[in-house]
């Protein structure tokens, strides 16, 4: 008696139930690629612009521990408040002077003696004379 | 330096960037001094034992000037001071160890102890006088007053420091450096059980070079040591045996000091266990070799020995003989617990000094004595120049006091009286207050006695006021013994008031009186009166 109840009650809701094992079907089961494309762009592009903040921070933070010789002569060069065109020119001059450390350049007064001046650098030997007397 | 270069090393002392300390060592290869220098401030202000090494490959070469830059570094460098001492590079191992001495860097005593262990380090030698020179200064440290302004504590430094020269004692049979001992010995104090184990123990493999140190370092910390040995009971006969030997100058000094009197009752019990001090021997020349004060002490010293008596009053003549007078008096004041003849011959010997001190102190103890003589030498000195002298004669013959006399006056024969009176005189001081004193008396019979004192006692001249006052006494009786007494006065106050005794209402005062008078003009002209 029960269970005539209970199949006449099933019947009565098969359109709930009809496609209940659609999503196990092997055929089903194959993803679009066209579809998750849009997602894995959105992705990519998050990711991309996480990083590239994290690596902005990291470059501009002077006060973590490392050892980075770049930015010991950015650190330095903040704290003269020396623009990126004075900076260039003192990368050239400790590069042309063959300095391991770019930063030697601030506590070698000689490197900016005229004659010291290597031959690429003599055009620009009136503003290395300027940096001079602003860092010493 | 000029404003932008000091940034340029503000940038670099504080970065937290690796790549500082290759560029401030670049700067430390600069010709320019102010360059130079200002790399060397920041190298030693950074963390950096690279930049701290090059620094202390340069020590030598650096200027006074530069030399307290690199001080500010003190504590940052312990480090690179290590690694130096431990390097094989002797200039750099000298280097190390001067900072050492300059900076008082005992965490690194444990380090030198191992390297001066090392028999085959070329720097053992240097290392281990380094570690005594280290260890002297902080025994200093720690028995001296303790300077706030280093904050390190001295007691816990010596408990670190004297823990890893337990461990080199231990190890002693292996490297063999006496040195290594001695310092153990200068830190180690009365305190440490291991050195008095060894010192208890004579087969102690360090036993030997133990006794050594304590016997021949003229280290303060083994001075100190050996005096706290001294003040601490049941100290060992080996310990106390070596004290007895010790006769250098430094200690001698210091044990004179301890006969102060806040000390001395310390070490009393301790020297009282000793036979003698070899520097302290009745030899002529003892005396000669310390000045006034010490010779005292040195006295103070013998007599605390547990000397023989014979050869302690040999010491003392001599001290008596050739010292000074306050070795002096201190050899009379030693000479009150010695009794027999020759202590008292110095006594009476002492009675000559021409110390009034040294006098007074032979004067005080000559009744005692019993000495043949004693009397008539204190009655003299009753009549000396000098208060002392007189005082201590005073005190030797105490027994004659006014007092006493008047309590046996009664008993006394009239020739007794007289005799002892005139002693009491001389001796007790009070006894002039005492008479007056009686004389003010209400009872009669103490005034009566009183007047009779001063007569046997001749001070009738020295109290006529006191008599003639006694003239208008209530009782006729004591008026007419006081107009009696008064004839041997004659002064003009004196026979003022016997006038005025004429009128006196008793015919019997008047009598006295008169009597007296005429005693008096008798005494003045040569020529008996009529008087009565």
């Amino acid at each position: 008696m029960n269970s005539t109840l209970y199949a006449q009650n099933l019947l009565a809701q098969f359109s709930n139930w009809e496609r209940l094992g659609d999503g196990l079907h092997g055929s089903r089961g194959r993803a679009n690629l066209v579809e998750v494309l849009p997602y894995l762009i959105g992705l990519a592009l998050v990711a991309a612009i996480i990083f590239a903040v994290v690596k902005y921070i990291k470059y501009n933070d002077l006060s973590k521990p490392c050892d980075d010789p770049q930015k010991l002569f950015r650190e330095i060069s903040k704290a003269h408040g020396l623009d990126r065109s004075s900076q260039r020119l003192l990368r050239q001059l400790a590069d042309a002077l063959g300095y391991v450390q770019p930063a030697e350049v601030f506590v070698t007064p000689s490197a900016f003696e005229a004659n010291q001046l290597p031959e690429e650098l003599r055009d620009e030997e009136a503003r290395i004379r300027e940096l001079r007397e602003r860092l010493f | 330096m000029a404003a932008a270069l000091e940034k340029t090393y503000e940038v670099l002392i504080g970065s937290r960037n690796e790549s500082a300390g290759p560029v401030l060592m670049a700067a430390l290869e600069s010709d320019d001094s102010v360059v130079f220098e200002g790399a060397l401030k920041a190298i030693v202000a950074r963390r950096s034992k690279a930049g701290h090494l090059a620094v202390l490959e340069r020590w030598h070469q650096l200027s006074p000037d530069q030399r307290k830059l690199v001080h500010e570094g003190r504590g940052r460098l312990s480090g690179a001071i290590r690694d130096s001492v431990l390097s094989d590079d002797t200039q750099l191992f000298e280097n190390a160890c001067e900072l050492v001495r300059e900076f008082s860097e005992f965490d690194l005593v444990p380090t030198l102890v191992t390297l001066a262990e090392n028999q085959k380090s070329n720097h053992a030698q240097a290392a281990t006088e380094l570690v005594l020179q280290q260890v002297d200064r902080l025994s200093e440290m720690v028995r001296g007053p303790r300077d706030y302004s280093d904050r390190r504590d001295p007691e816990s430094i010596r408990r670190y420091v004297l823990e890893s020269l337990e461990r080199s004692v231990e190890r002693f049979r292996s490297h063999k450096r006496p040195e290594l001992i001695e310092a153990f010995v200068v830190l180690g104090g009365p305190s440490c059980g291991l050195l008095r184990d060894i010192l208890e123990d004579t087969r102690h493999a360090c036993y030997k070079t133990v006794t050594n140190t304590l016997e021949t370092s003229e280290s303060a910390g083994v001075i100190d040591l050996l005096l706290s040995f001294l003040k601490t009971n049941g100290t060992s006969l080996n310990v106390l045996n070596i004290i007895s030997r010790r006769a250098d100058k430094p200690f001698v000094t210091q044990l004179l000091e301890c006969t102060e009197d806040d000390v001395f009752s310390k070490i009393t019990k301790n020297l009282g266990r000793m036979r003698s001090l070899a520097w302290l021997t009745p030899e002529e020349s003892v005396a000669a070799r310390f000045d006034e004060q010490d010779q005292a002490r040195c006295v103070k010293l013998a007599v605390a020995l547990g000397t023989k008596q014979g050869d302690l009053i040999e010491l003392l003549k001599i001290f008596l003989e050739l010292g000074e007078p306050a070795s002096r008096l201190a050899v009379c004041e030693a000479l009150i617990s010695i009794p027999g003849d020759q202590a008292n011959r110095m006594v009476l010997d002492s009675i000559r000094d021409n110390d009034p001190l040294v006098q007074a102190s032979a004067t005080r103890q000559l009744r005692d004595r019993h000495v043949p003589g004693a009397m008539a030498i204190l009655l003299k000195q009753l009549d000396s120049t000098h208060g002392a002298v007189q005082k201590s004669a005073r005190e030797a013959l105490s027994e004659f006091s006014f007092k006493n006399f008047l309590i046996s006056f009664d008993s006394l024969p009239e020739d007794a009286r007289q005799s002892t009176g005139r002693l009491v005189c001389k001796v007790d001081p009070e006894t002039v207050p005492g008479l007056a004193s009686e004389m003010e008396s209400k009872s009669r019979k103490c005034r009566m006695r009183a007047i009779e004192m001063i007569e046997v006692m001749g001070l009738i001249s020295a109290m006529s006021k006191n008599l003639v006052e006694l003239l208008d006494d209530e009782d006729h009786l004591v008026r007419v013994a006081s107009a009696d007494a008064l004839q041997f006065s004659p002064t003009a106050e004196v026979q003022e008031a016997l006038q005025h005794a004429l009128t006196d209402r008793s015919g019997a005062v008047q009598n006295a009186a008169r009597a007296s008078l005429a005693s008096i003009e008798e005494q003045l002209t040569g020529l008996p009166t009529g008087g009565q």
